[in-house]
């Protein structure tokens, strides 16, 4: 299930709120773990045993790590045993698949082999868990003793399948001392109002635009980086209007996630992109694999190959195929470059110039990320530097025509533009009114965009 | 939002918006079929533990493109899709749903995407080989007779290049019945010949493509004068369902009709079942709707129209899609029989169904003959 759906919306949430609400408040935690196990259940309900697998591990890793407190090699041992486990569920169900077919490119290799299904959002869990584990190893939080305050936080339904990844330290708190207040319940409604917006009437237009313009490589130079745009804006809005959802999702019940995005694309480096780009993803990375690797602290050489195995986890973990590993790996090249001198240069040049500089590769990248075939991808990056094939088509200069409009709006609303202006007008006499009338709209819209995607006439219609 | 009373009424409006229609879909009766969309609508599924743990029951309930129950049987369904197709007119996009919204309350299809019209002739080409002569008529798109009402940012329509393609490449044993030109001039003298809301020609329209193609095979058209015209309301045919231009006012259906042919039988042929009627026109249909299939019942595998009291011994048989409908009618006048074939739910041979008294006649709109693959099945 999705949440921007019609089953999520106008009946897993009413239903959710229903019961949530009404049970006292020290049952709440249970009314979550069930939701969200059901949540998690609805595709693919066998796959909520391999969850709570994940959880029992990780809480049994927990016990054990306080408990051999005093003996680092058992405390390491239960640590690593954990990881193991975690990251072992990972690659079998994520990468098995990608594994076994490059080992069948190697002569005289031919393992026959079936791939699981990839369950849900078992990136972002998996390492939800495992934050939790290698922060007790590490005395930054106490074990959690209660099996099912744990498995409130893994399951949590907001952020499950696709973030922000919430370290268990942030959260530990708010999972028995979180109050459910009208004032987060009402900054939680615009938050996920604001990203379901995003999504449906957003990013759901933009990927139309990048179907018409870029996936059936429609020739010429604009209409190839009129697609580019268009995958650009698409990727943004989808992800981080999922990031607002959940975000909101989680202040209706109380709970605060840290933001995950912070407008990346007027970003002015690559740098400053990353920091900017799916922040809980980023600072995982930093948290559990960069700092523990030696981080900057053993001299140039170990920093660069630091960066390397991060920068090549960060693109594999998006996805089980090698356009993503080289996604990562090109981010690994740029970041690299700005460290040693480009971010110099970068701070020197007009701010215009270094902003176009961080656009242009970020948008290169997102034409990595999308092509899983290499063919497809350089033929795609050809046609952006080349005149042979025209500006655009007819076919190509109407899809640009037609989406021109939202895609302004697209860019504008990639700037921190509105949030100004929420912060200027909130205590304006006006602005809650604007703010109703906001919601209003933005509900009729999205409802109707997602009721429109199941009309279906049948024109040939047999009597 | 720090005032109390604004955090509060947000809430609320969100609350209430909510609630209201997760219980309306509770309390609204549901239907089984849908008259704008012709189909069926999705069924509960069917609770049992295999069902969920397949994930099969949660599926069927959310659906995908097949329709799902809850989509199915969401509350005020048109209202949100009508708003929908409103909401994208006005960002820009001149066609929602594929259709464009055009002039003077003309719903038009958009261009079609795929060419499949040379390999289409190549298979008349091959067909007419075991023929003295076939005939190939190609109805242009209502959008590019109409093309000054369409908006200005849209694609071109594929007729010109086909219409060329047709006449470079056809055999010379199929003879090419060209519209292009009457209609463009029929449409300047301010004749309706397509329908506003249904992507279908009008009566006029496929009489005067009746009246062209009896020029050009020597047949004698009835006269429009001696036709009685009966009018019917409140036509909302297949493009104003499917645009989701709900505000478009319906348009009206004319027949076109000889009197005279009152001894007129219809068989309805679907593989083994056969159904006779004894007239051309179904009135039922003019209840829905959809008029369109008050001619000849809509689609069928295989029609037969027989004509007793005709003083020809020729009989036709007609290769088409649903164009043909309104103009097999006038065509009766001329023949003992006229059979129509649709190769979509007919996968019989076609040359068992011609003998040497037989005329064969290949009539398409413009949009199926350019995407649709079913001719692969003529033999």
């Amino acid at each position: 299930m999705v949440f921007s759906s019609l089953t999520f919306w106008f009946f897993y949430l009413p239903a959710v709120l229903l019961c949530y609400f009404v049970v006292p408040r020290k049952f709440r935690n249970w009314v979550l773990f069930f939701v969200s196990l059901a949540f998690y259940g609805w595709g693919e309900p066998i796959y909520i045993v391999l969850m709570l697998v994940t959880i029992l591990i990780n809480y049994l890793a927990g016990l054990l790590i306080a408990k051999f407190r005093e003996n680092p090699g058992m405390k390491c041992l239960w640590l690593v045993l954990s990881v193991v486990l975690n990251l072992g569920f990972l690659v079998f169900f994520k990468y098995s698949g990608m594994i076994v077919d490059t080992l069948n490119l190697l002569p005289r290799v031919n393992i026959v082999f079936d791939a699981p299904s990839l369950p849900i959002g078992i990136s972002f869990y998996t390492f939800q868990a495992m934050s939790y584990t290698i922060d007790v190893y590490r005395e930054d939080t106490p074990e959690q003793k209660n099996p099912m305050l744990l498995s409130t936080y893994v399951t949590l339904f907001p952020q499950l399948i696709a973030g922000p990844i919430v370290r268990y330290r942030d959260v530990a708190d708010q999972l028995t001392g979180r109050r459910e207040t009208v004032e987060k319940f009402s900054k939680g409604v615009i938050l996920f109002l604001v990203g379901l917006s995003k999504k449906i009437l957003l990013a759901n237009q933009f990927a139309a635009m990048w179907q018409n313009l870029g996936a059936e490589n429609t020739e010429g130079i604009l209409a190839r980086w009129g697609g580019l745009v268009a995958l650009t804006l698409q990727i943004y809005f989808d992800f981080s209007g999922y990031s607002d959802m959940a975000r909101g999702l989680g202040k209706m019940l109380g709970f605060e996630f840290m933001e995950n995005f912070n407008y990346p694309y007027i970003s002015k480096s690559i740098t400053d992109f990353w920091r900017r780009w799916h922040i809980s993803l980023s600072t995982w990375f930093r948290d559990y694999l960069y700092i523990p690797l030696g981080g900057n602290r053993r001299g140039m050489g170990r920093q660069i190959l630091n960066l390397f195995i991060v920068w090549a986890a960060t693109g594999i973990w998006h996805g089980a195929a090698y356009n993503f590993l080289l996604w990562g790996l090109y981010f690994f090249v740029l970041l690299v470059l700005e460290k040693f001198f480009l971010l110099k240069v970068l701070k020197k040049i007009p701010g215009v110039f270094s902003h176009i500089y961080a656009l242009f590769f970020i948008m290169i990248g997102w034409a990595i990320f999308n092509f899983e075939n290499m063919g497809e991808l350089f033929s795609y990056l050809g046609g952006l530097f080349s005149f042979s094939e025209g500006l655009f088509t007819q076919e190509g200069l109407s899809v640009l025509l037609s989406y021109l409009p939202i895609t302004l709006v697209g860019m504008v609303l990639s700037t921190p533009i509105l949030r100004k202006f929420y912060y200027k007008w909130q205590d304006k006499k006006f602005f809650p009114f604007v703010i109703c009338v906001f919601a209003v709209a933005v509900m009729l819209l999205c409802t109707a965009s997602l009721v429109n995607d199941s009309y279906n006439p049948f024109i040939y219609f047999r009597f | 939002m720090n005032s109390k009373k604004a955090q509060i009424s947000l809430v609320a409006i969100f609350l209430a918006f909510t609630f209201i229609l997760t219980g309306a879909f509770f309390i609204i009766p549901k239907k089984d079929y849908s008259s704008q969309e012709k189909r069926y609508l999705a069924k509960f599924p069917e609770i049992s533990l295999e069902n969920f743990l397949s994930g099969k029951f949660t599926s069927s309930l959310e659906g995908g493109e097949n329709g799902g129950y809850i989509p199915d049987h969401f509350p005020f369904r048109s209202f949100f899709v009508g708003l929908n197709s409103y909401a994208n007119l006005v960002i820009g996009s001149t066609a929602s749903n594929g259709y464009y919204y055009a002039d003077e309350g003309y719903i038009i299809t958009k261009p079609p995407k795929y060419d499949s019209a040379a390999q289409n002739l190549r298979l008349i080409n091959d067909f007419a080989a075991s023929f003295d002569e076939v005939n190939l008529m190609v109805v242009p798109s209502p959008g590019y007779i109409l093309e000054d009402k369409l908006p200005l940012n849209r694609t071109d329509y594929p007729d010109k290049e086909v219409y060329s393609t047709l006449s470079r490449e056809k055999a010379d044993n199929v003879n090419l019945i060209n519209l292009e030109n009457a209609f463009k001039s029929e449409n300047e003298k301010g004749t309706q010949l397509y329908y506003r809301t249904d992507h279908h020609w009008t009566s006029a329209g496929a009489y005067l493509g009746y009246t062209e193609l009896c020029g050009d095979m020597g047949l004698s058209p009835v006269k429009a004068d001696s036709l009685t015209v009966s009018k019917y309301e409140n036509f909302y045919g297949t493009t104003y369902s499917s645009s989701g231009y709900f505000l478009t006012a319906p348009d009206t259906l004319e027949i076109w009709e000889n009197e005279e042919l009152n001894r007129v039988k219809v068989n309805i042929i679907e593989g083994k079942e056969k159904k006779t009627f004894d007239s051309m026109y179904f009135p039922a249909h003019l209840e829905e709707d959809d008029m369109y299939p008050v001619f000849l019942d809509g689609n069928h595998a295989l029609t037969e129209i027989e004509n007793p009291a005709s003083e020809s011994d020729r009989s036709l048989v007609i290769v088409k899609d649903s164009y043909a409908h309104c103009m097999a009618p006038f065509l009766v006048n001329n023949y003992q029989k006229v059979v129509m074939v649709d190769l979509r739910y007919y996968k019989d041979s076609v040359s068992k169904l011609c003998d040497e008294n037989t005329d064969i006649l290949f009539l398409y709109g413009m949009n199926n003959f350019t995407t649709d693959k079913n001719l692969a099945f003529l033999q």
